[in-house]
């Protein structure tokens, strides 16, 4: 009993939602393309949301090895840590051999071991993480990593594409208020990449309102999501936010009018 | 001339050696318990005086003698006198006998028991015709039972005062009285622990009348007084009898939730670990070999029937030499014999769940027990859930258990199998109507087999073999859907030796010789990331993806160890030095680990008593292995030390303090250097202070004060900051109390109150772009605290006895005043807002308990 006890209370209702945008929020990073050649180029973008749609400024820095989560994205040696120029929401990094001329540098440190400690060749790729500290004007301040993966070889991971969204089974247009409909992003199959164990790749979703309720928009992540509309008429926005699990990101938008 | 019977119950009177009135009834409070009655193994025949022989007297002699540890009789009192010829003759003859000696917490014991000799003259019909009965008369012949149970009762008085007659129950609770005068007679019999019983039966000439009585029992004793009983060798044992495992209110009558009211034991939330003394794995063991896990669903249920516990004992530490393998403590369940007086047994239901226990002979040599449980939280699901969330379950919770018991005396030679197995399952699945489908599991399993042979070829000398299989299959699975799901499967096999050869060297010393081995085949496998080390916080999140690993391995270690220790008494000082010797064989490494117990009888009523021991503890499976350990490290080391007395303050009240000090060292930690990721670079110390004040069971109260005062801190590695156990639990006050208004009337109440836990804070969090999650960062370990935990709990219990069974209801009521006790903290999806978790609302359970 105790433990069925703490997994029914972890449905609390007394924290925020995660997918309710009520304040300022960076909802990805969009890299592209989200895996690179050593010699390659990147340009990241920060997508990220203010309601208030106060001015936004951006930090940005880059560290060439570390491991990630497991270090809590601490820079294995700060020499290979640094700034990078520019304050807004877009960066465009060159890891060429005029940028940061990451392959002269792989051969000078060797490989990098990755989270697990296994040495990364070039050719098994290794991450180079961006961290991103994003400042609202209304003082809300966020701190984001991305990984940007290297990697000499091919094919290169490519971001997710979608074909816009239905309610209900139809092609979007005006719901009723307070009605509860069901929003799916509409996925080709045919434009599923093939994973790294060779099957289709698989994508974890997120979605975001800033208005209304959504049901099971985290817990399980899924293309379709329940959607309740607000109960005043108007414009409102949702968001989805579809990752690859290997750096691919992609985000859509729909406008669901809510008529009386 | 007949052997008339004995009588095993004991009396309370003087032994050799001479008793301590003011000897408390356990030196850990505690009373001891006779394990088996003294049965009379040479019979000595009295030479018939031949005064009384001439004069054709016959008679009973009524004597009261003590049995020794070595089954001799000395002590003989005359407590009812046939004459003096007749007297000196019964006791000539008594003082030759030899008895198998009582065996007092399984340990040979004296007692004290009532005996009667019966001087008949044997007469040849053809040669002296029976003259016949100048009075018409008859026979009255019986049993007394106890009332609800129809357990035989022994050594009972039955009186016919009209005749100035008294006769003593056998140990199958049988009496008889022979030329009771035609008519109706008055049976009285009086016993403080038992209803008073006076009634009338009517003797019919020549006819013999037979008795069947049920007597109420009114008292919690059990009514056996032991005298003379061995003195506790260790130090900081603490020991529940089945009386008060049952009837604690918050525990539902479950035994092993009882301990968590001992001193010593840190409160647990949800957890089937047993955290003593602040750090260090702790151990249940069954008849002295390891159980897999104690508790059903994170301390919800013990997994063996407490209605086959005869004793827990706790070791917070200082445990003797017979264990290892443990820095912490370890609680030891011993199950007791089979009943061999008739079936019996028990259903009972609750809440939760519902068991049984049926038990009796199978034949004069052999006994058996079956106990089983099981939880309806799956049936009764539906009535507080609606059918949305319901749907959900794949398997709702569920957990069964099942003990199996045969045991068989011949002569010197006990054997007992024992088979008993263990299963949990839960499954919850979130369906979306595709092929995401997430869903979490959670199942453990385990199940055995043991034997047991202990062979005593004399008095001296006693060997205790045994063998234990047990096969546990545990695993969890959490499916996030559209990716690879996360999951932990173990499989391990553990064979256990255990051999104990006892030796009575001299009335002074005593020498235990013994191996306790175990042989682990195991596999585990999964993807998993890095289970937490002790400190290290889990909040609330999904892990990020770069910190999973996959593995499958296998790891088979063979760890045998050989012990050793002495008791020797000198006087008012006993010692115990002993000492053990472990190989691990996952870590390739000898431990030798000497230990030392001392008691000191300071005054009869006082003792002072220290301990000192070493102890070791092998990494966990996970520590060693490449993906989540170190191959190379080693085991943990403690040293544990205890010093106090206990003081007996009148005959039902006792005071146990302990002061006790704990270093641990080589504690395997995390580092920051994913190729290695352990090491056994901590240290940390353990001491405070346990104080145990208790009544024992008297007529209508028991109960007991324990409170322990501890302050438990760890370095993580070389000139890191000190930092608080996980478990440090400054102050531990728990009140338990039961009173017996009337016979069939019990209310008793628990109260709790202990520190909040250490936690973790977090300072802020990252956003990890790639995850969609955000990322704590965490402050100083431990550097925060949960506020004060307190509890109040009660429980009514009310008995309806009949003559062949009873049937008992109890109320239990947890959590009385509904305090929203914080457990733990949950944050929000950015770990910018927070909120505290709140333990168990009050919960009344009402149960039921039918016996026979």
């Amino acid at each position: 009993m105790a433990t069925l006890t703490l997994l029914l209370g972890a449905c609390t209702d007394k924290l925020p939602d995660e997918w309710e945008l009520t304040e300022y929020r960076v909802l990805a990073v969009v890299a592209e393309p989200p895996e690179i050649d050593p010699d390659g180029e990147v340009e990241l973008r920060v997508v990220d949301l203010d309601p208030d749609g106060e001015p936004v400024t951006y930090e940005w820095s880059l560290c060439l090895f570390s491991f990630g989560s497991a270090t809590n994205f601490a820079c294995v040696d700060e020499r290979l840590d640094g700034p990078l120029e520019g304050d807004g929401p877009t960066m465009r990094i060159d890891f060429g051999p005029d940028g940061f001329d990451i392959r002269n540098l792989y051969e000078r440190f060797g490989p990098v071991p990755n989270a697990a400690g296994v040495p990364q060749t070039l050719e098994d790729g290794f991450d180079v993480f961006v961290h991103i500290i994003s400042r609202a004007s209304g003082g809300r301040v966020e701190s984001t990593y991305k990984r940007v993966r290297i990697r000499d070889g091919d094919p290169l991971n490519t971001n997710p594409v979608f074909h816009g969204f239905t309610i209900d089974d139809e092609a979007p247009g005006p719901v009723g208020a307070d009605e509860r409909v069901e929003i799916k992003l509409v996925i080709d199959e045919a434009d599923r990449e093939l994973d790294t164990d060779g099957t289709k790749e698989s994508y974890l979703y997120r979605w975001y309102a800033t208005a209304g309720t959504l049901e099971r928009a985290f817990g399980p992540p899924s293309n379709t999501v329940d959607y309740t509309t607000p109960e005043e008429p108007g414009t409102y926005s949702l968001f989805v936010v579809a990752r690859d699990r290997r750096g691919g990101t992609a985000l859509e938008q729909i406008e669901i009018t809510v008529d009386p | 001339m007949t052997r008339l019977f004995v009588l095993a119950a004991a009396l309370a009177a003087p032994s050799d050696p001479p008793p301590d009135e003011s000897e408390p009834s356990g030196s850990d409070a505690s009373s001891p318990v006779v394990t088996k009655t003294p049965e009379l193994t040479t019979f000595v025949e009295a030479e018939y005086p031949e005064s009384a022989r001439a004069e054709g007297r016959v008679g009973t002699v009524g004597l009261v003698f003590t049995i020794q540890a070595d089954g001799t009789v000395t002590d003989i009192e005359v407590s009812s006198s046939a004459g003096a010829d007749l007297d000196a003759a019964a006791v000539a003859a008594v003082t030759q006998f030899v008895f198998s000696p009582a065996l007092i917490d399984d340990e040979p014991g004296a007692v004290r028991i009532r005996y009667d000799y019966a001087f008949t003259l044997e007469t040849k019909v053809e040669e002296v015709p029976i003259p016949e009965p100048e009075i018409p008369s008859g026979v009255l012949r019986g049993q007394l039972l106890e009332r609800g149970t129809r357990a035989p009762l022994p050594g009972m008085e039955i009186r016919l005062p009209a005749l100035g007659s008294e006769a003593f129950t056998d140990a199958e609770g049988r009496f008889e009285f022979e030329a009771v005068p035609a008519g109706t007679v008055t049976i009285i019999v009086r016993d403080p622990l038992y209803a008073e019983l006076e009634d009338e039966e009517t003797v019919m000439t020549g006819q013999a009348t037979e008795v069947t009585y049920y007597l109420e029992r009114t008292g919690f004793e059990d009514g056996i007084t032991v005298v003379g009983r061995r003195p506790k060798k260790q130090v900081v044992r603490r020991t529940l009898t089945i009386q008060e495992i049952r009837t604690i209110p918050g525990t539902q009558g479950d035994a092993l939730k009882v301990i968590q009211n001992l001193p010593g034991v840190a409160r647990q939330v949800i957890s089937d670990e047993i955290v003593l003394r602040g750090g260090g794995r702790s151990q249940a063991f069954v008849d002295q070999h390891p159980i897999p896990l104690a508790f059903h669903f994170g301390g919800l249920r013990s997994t063996v029937s407490s209605g086959l516990i005869e004793n827990i004992d706790l070791y917070p530490g200082n445990f003797g030499a017979e264990y290892g393998r443990l820095n912490g403590g370890i609680i030891e369940i011993g199950l007791r014999s089979p009943r061999t007086d008739g079936y019996h047994g028990f259903i009972e239901a609750d809440f939760f769940d519902a068991g049984f226990l049926l038990e009796g002979p199978i034949d004069e040599h052999w006994s058996f027990a079956v106990a089983g449980r099981r939880s309806y939280i799956d049936q009764l699901l539906p009535l507080v859930l609606d059918a949305e969330i319901l749907g959900n379950f794949n398997t709702a919770p569920r957990y069964y258990d099942g003990q199996v018991l045969v045991e068989g005396k011949y002569g010197r030679h006990t054997v007992r199998a024992l088979g008993l197995f263990s299963s949990d399952l839960l499954e919850i699945l979130f369906p979306r109507g595709d092929e995401s489908d997430t869903g979490v599991r959670f199942g453990q399993d385990w199940e055995g087999a043991r034997l047991e042979w202990t062979f005593r070829p004399d008095e001296r000398v006693r060997n205790e073999l045994s063998v234990s299989y047990l096969q546990q299959e545990s695993g969890f699975g959490v499916d996030f859907g559209g990716g690879p799901s996360v999951g932990l499967d173990v499989i391990e096999r553990r064979l256990t030796l255990r051999d104990t050869l006892n030796l009575e060297l001299a009335d002074w010393a005593k020498l235990r010789v013994g191996t306790d081995s175990e042989l682990l085949l195991a596999n585990y496998s999964g993807r998993v990331p890095a289970p937490p080390r002790e400190g290290e916080p889990s909040a609330n999140g999904k892990p990020n993806e770069d910190i999973f690993r996959e593995f499958d391995a296998d790891l088979d270690a063979l760890s045998p160890s050989l012990w050793s220790d002495v008791e020797l008494e000198f006087g008012a000082v006993t010692l115990l030095p002993g000492v053990r010797v472990d190989y691990f064989g996952g870590t390739e490494d000898f431990e030798a680990q000497p230990r030392l117990a001392v008691r000191y009888k300071l005054q009869p009523a006082t003792t002072l008593k220290g301990a000192v021991g070493l102890y070791a503890e092998p990494p966990s499976p996970d520590e060693t292995s490449d993906e989540f350990g170190n191959p190379d490290i080693g085991p943990e080391r403690s040293v544990h030390y205890s010093l106090g007395f206990e003081r007996r303050l009148t005959d039902a009240l006792s005071v146990d303090l302990i002061g006790f000090y704990k270093t641990l060292d080589d504690l395997i930690t995390s580092v920051d250097d994913p190729s290695v990721q352990v090491r056994n670079q901590g240290q940390g110390r353990a001491f405070g202070l346990e104080l145990l004040i208790r009544h024992d069971l008297t007529e209508r109260f028991f109960g007991w004060i324990a409170y322990t005062l501890m302050r438990s801190e760890r370095e993580d590695e070389p000139g890191a900051d000190t930092r608080p156990f996980d478990l440090d639990q400054t102050h531990n006050l728990i009140v338990v109390g039961q009173y017996k208004i009337t016979p069939t009337w019990v209310v008793g109440l628990r109260f709790r109150y202990v520190t909040g836990n250490p936690t973790t804070p977090v300072t802020s969090a990252d956003f990890d772009a790639d995850e969609g999650t955000f990322v704590p960062v965490y402050g100083a370990v431990n550097s925060d605290r949960l506020p004060a935990f307190h509890q109040l709990d009660l429980r009514v219990d009310k008995n309806w006895v009949f003559d062949t069974w009873k049937l008992t209801a109890y109320l239990d009521v947890q959590n009385v005043y509904n305090r929203e006790n914080p457990e733990g903290i949950e944050y929000s999806f950015d770990y910018r807002e927070s909120v505290t978790q709140a333990g168990l609302p009050i919960i009344p359970s009402l149960g039921l308990r039918g016996e026979f």
